[in-house]
């Protein structure tokens, strides 16, 4: 999202368009174009389209500031091309979306590409253009960009798998060609990986991943512009089955500007991330260790990793019974690696957790219960105060004839010392729900919900209360392929402390889809409605307002 | 610092018990494996994989979308155990009606392949012959391997809409479920923001337009979205809502998807 004091970049031409924008949009456009199906034999073309138009009406006078609606008349329009098949040896796919609306809710642009994607392969060679996800390890690059990459692995010569990619790491494609609305910090990210699978039971990779922001396309002056670079080495072993052994070792050296407002401002760092992890599989049980330190230095643009940090994390998970599940963990981690900051904070999380399945002998009856304790040790404010937490869960599913339930149960205890805070929360839900077949023409389906929370804090002496209620019935008429819905209920928000707001919200839905005889060529086409209203109303009055929603709208696929 | 201390000591012995489970669980396929070897006479499989994947004997099915299937095929790659000479390793996907005689290698692995239709469930047996004519264990060998009738981009609409129903129902346990074990940036972690989401905020609409799912063809799946938020703060009783882009890491597991690491502003866990 964008600011309106953005910093202007210096590369911007009018219009918003990036010179480097250029030549990397036509190299997509020219993969995603080859790998259409020209002379293709086995092909696969599909188009879908779903058009609606909504009024939104907002009353009140806490509309204009509390709504997340936009008034009057409004569409929304949402297109889809793909295809797939096989061309000689080749093997391609390709997926294309607009969007196209003028509700600024829904998108800050009127209209734009929401994906650009294709693929071809011929088993060896692989080659992705456009919206591209190459996932190689945790440290080095997990995120999605908007670029090609190319994949070599030829399985039958058990070659090594290497891997290549160059894109945009951006949130959107009309970033790329400027706008204020879309502009975002123009990030490069540039990876290779080679992965050799020594034997089936033993592969290693090593993966190089550069991240670089360009200076220019700060939205704000303190923004932080990167530019980092990451090695890699992750390696698996399965030394008997049943006992799997993993490893990742990854080093960053980062340049960073925190700011444009001072000439001199690089921060050079250079960190190192390291965790190995054992999973053992064996009769009952499911075992894992796992073991991680990630320096204070440490960056991970393009992956996950939080830095400053060392971890122990265990898990058992042990069939104690054919119908009884135990799981068991235990997470502890650590900051102040370096020893820079005033207090360390210690965090031990032990968990137990049973799960119950045909309880009491009930052949549908599934019991959750679970325990956790939550406890820190120097906080992370820098002050050294410790938190004591205490969580328990249930949740119940069962079934009695033909009405399907639902339960949640919770229970917590939250203890910060020195009386910065006591509270204890209690939730709780049930829902329930059932399906009638009348006929084997129409069927029926009543929903009904009712939860709340109930949180009092023993300091201030406050409480707040919340229930919430909501009836519904679906209705399937299968011989005229029609389905509705409807839904109302009430959230009540009650609050004993002074100058706060008690609130209502009174609500009611209700949908239509069908699907008429004439649409049945687009892959059974659909028309419905949908419709809804929001009645809030607060203590204060002024805060009050109703939302009147309708929307009408189209289905097609081909 | 006593406390501290304390609680070092607890978690000190606990992961010593976990650690003792762990290598608990060595000695069993250690011991099935040695017994094995000196029984030459068992014929059985050494591991088998399919597509890639490795699948334990405990794990009797497995399920994959369509549009992930190289080329619309399941391939299936085993390694029969022990040095004992193999006379044939045949492959049936069709109820025992028809058995295909594959391929071995001198060191004993094979592999088959198999195009596999949308919605369909396969039956897999692998019968291995030995030179004496003896046979394996087939009905051990069977895996049912099914192929999901629904799109990549149905399922990443459906986890995402469940998710924002438990959610919205504060059932934190119900929530954690679609949330992977190797979540990035620790599930533990993730757990306590969305618990104090659930605490702080009260009649949370979410409304959200799926941009793009693209997936790695391995096991992750990225999905972006844009999304309009609206709740009201407990704290205050005041109605708020805000809208981003952000996007999601799915882990794609035997045909679920679970929530891997989140790129970009927190959909959930969002309140500071």
């Amino acid at each position: 999202m964008t600011s309106a004091n953005e910093e202007k970049s210096p590369s911007s031409l009018p219009g918003g368009m990036r010179p480097v924008s250029l030549p990397f949009l036509l190299l997509i456009a020219l993969l995603v174009f080859l790998m259409a199906p020209a002379h293709a034999a086995d092909n696969e073309v599909h188009f879908s389209n779903e058009f609606s138009y909504t009024y939104n009406d907002i009353t009140g006078p806490g509309g204009d500031d509390s709504s997340s609606l936009t008034r009057g008349f409004r569409y929304l329009n949402l297109f889809g091309f793909m295809g797939n098949g096989t061309v000689r040896e080749l093997e391609y796919n390709f997926n294309i979306g607009f969007k196209a609306t003028d509700d600024r809710r829904n998108d800050v642009a009127t209209f734009s590409p929401t994906t650009i994607q294709g693929r071809m392969t011929n088993k060896i060679h692989t080659v992705n253009a456009g919206d591209t996800f190459e996932s190689f390890s945790q440290y080095s690059l997990s995120t999605a960009v908007k670029g090609a990459s190319y994949r070599y692995f030829n399985e039958q010569k058990n070659s090594p798998e290497i891997t290549m990619v160059y894109g945009y790491v951006l949130p959107r494609w009309d970033t790329i060609w400027g706008g204020i609305e879309t502009r975002a910090i123009e990030r490069t990210a540039y990876g290779m990986r080679i992965k050799q699978n020594f034997t089936p039971n033993i592969w290693a990779g090593l993966s190089y991943v550069q991240a670089k922001d360009r200076p220019g396309t700060r939205l704000t002056p303190t923004d932080p512009i990167y530019d980092s670079n990451n090695y890699t080495l992750d390696a698996e072993y399965r030394p008997i089955p049943g006992l799997t052994f993993r490893g990742e070792f990854s080093t960053s050296r980062t340049t960073m500007s925190p700011t444009s407002l001072t000439a001199q401002n690089e921060e050079r760092t250079h960190g190192t991330a390291s965790r190995i992890e054992a999973v053992g599989e064996g009769g009952p049980s499911r075992v894992s260790l796992e073991y991680e330190r990630v320096s204070t230095e440490f960056q991970s643009i393009l992956g996950a990793a939080t830095p400053d940090r060392e971890k122990i994390k265990s898990r058992w998970r042990y069939t104690m019974a054919k119908n009884i599940l135990l799981n068991l963990g235990l997470l502890w981690f650590r900051d102040n690696l370096d020893g820079q900051k005033a207090y360390r904070t210690d965090s031990y999380t032990p968990e137990v957790g049973f799960t119950f399945k045909n309880l009491l002998g009930r052949q549908a009856a599934t019991a959750d219960l679970a325990y956790k304790y939550d406890r820190k040790f120097g906080a992370g404010n820098g002050s050294g105060i410790s938190t004591a937490d205490h969580i328990a869960t249930l949740n119940y599913r069962d079934t009695f004839g033909p009405v399907d339930s639902d339960a949640n149960v919770g229970y917590t205890i939250y203890s910060t010392e020195r009386d910065m805070r006591q509270a204890k929360e209690y939730t709780y839900s049930l829902a329930l729900n059932s399906r009638h077949e009348i006929n084997e023409a129409y069927v029926i389906k009543p929903v009904l919900y009712l939860g709340g929370m109930t949180s009092r804090d023993d300091l201030a002496l406050e409480t707040d209360q919340i229930y919430e209620y909501s009836f519904g019935m679906g209705f399937e008429f299968l011989k005229l392929k029609l389905n509705s819905d409807f839904r109302i209920g009430q959230n009540v928000l009650e609050k004993s402390a002074a100058g706060t707001d008690n609130s209502t919200k009174t609500f009611g839905s209700f949908n239509i889809y069908y699907k008429p005889p004439f649409l049945k060529k687009f892959n059974e086409g659909m028309l419905f409605l949908r419709s809804f209203v929001n009645d809030f109303r607060f203590s204060t009055q002024s805060r009050s307002f109703r939302e009147n929603s309708i929307t009408l709208g189209v289905n097609l696929q081909y | 610092m006593k406390g501290r201390k304390m609680s070092r000591k607890i978690i000190a012995g606990i992961f010593c018990i976990a650690s003792f489970f762990l290598v608990g669980l060595i000695p069993g396929p250690v011991v099935l494996w040695a017994a094995s070897a000196e029984r030459p006479e068992d014929i059985r499989l050494e591991y088998l994989y399919i597509n890639k994947k490795m699948i334990p004997e405990t794990e009797k099915k497995v399920t994959f979308f369509s549009e992930l299937l190289p080329g619309g095929r399941v391939s299936v790659a085993g390694k029969v155990a022990g040095s004992a000479e193999v006379r044939s390793v045949e492959v049936n996907i069709d109820g025992r009606r028809t058995w295909q005689k594959v391929r071995l290698a001198q060191d004993n692995t094979f592999r088959f392949r198999f195009r596999a239709q949308k919605g369909e469930t396969y039956g897999l047996l692998i019968r291995i012959t030995d030179a004496k004519g003896n046979t394996n264990n087939i009905e051990g060998t069977l895996r049912l391997v099914a192929i999901l009738d629904r799109s990549l981009y149905g399922a990443v609409q459906d986890v995402l809409n469940r998710m924002i129903e438990v959610y919205q129902r504060r059932a934190s346990g119900s929530f954690m479920a679609y949330v992977d074990d190797s979540f990035a940036g620790e599930k533990e972690e993730y757990d306590r923001s969305v618990r104090k989401d659930m605490s702080a905020i009260h009649d949370v609409d979410i409304r959200y337009t799926l941009n793009s799912v693209t997936p790695d063809y391995k096991d992750k799946v990225s999905a972006s979205l844009n999304f309009n938020r609206s709740y009201t703060l407990i704290r205050t009783g005041r109605r708020l809502n805000d809208q981003g882009s952000t996007a999601m890491i799915f882990r794609i597991g035997n045909g679920k998807l679970s929530l891997y690491a989140v790129n970009g502003p927190p959909l959930f866990g969002f309140i500071r």
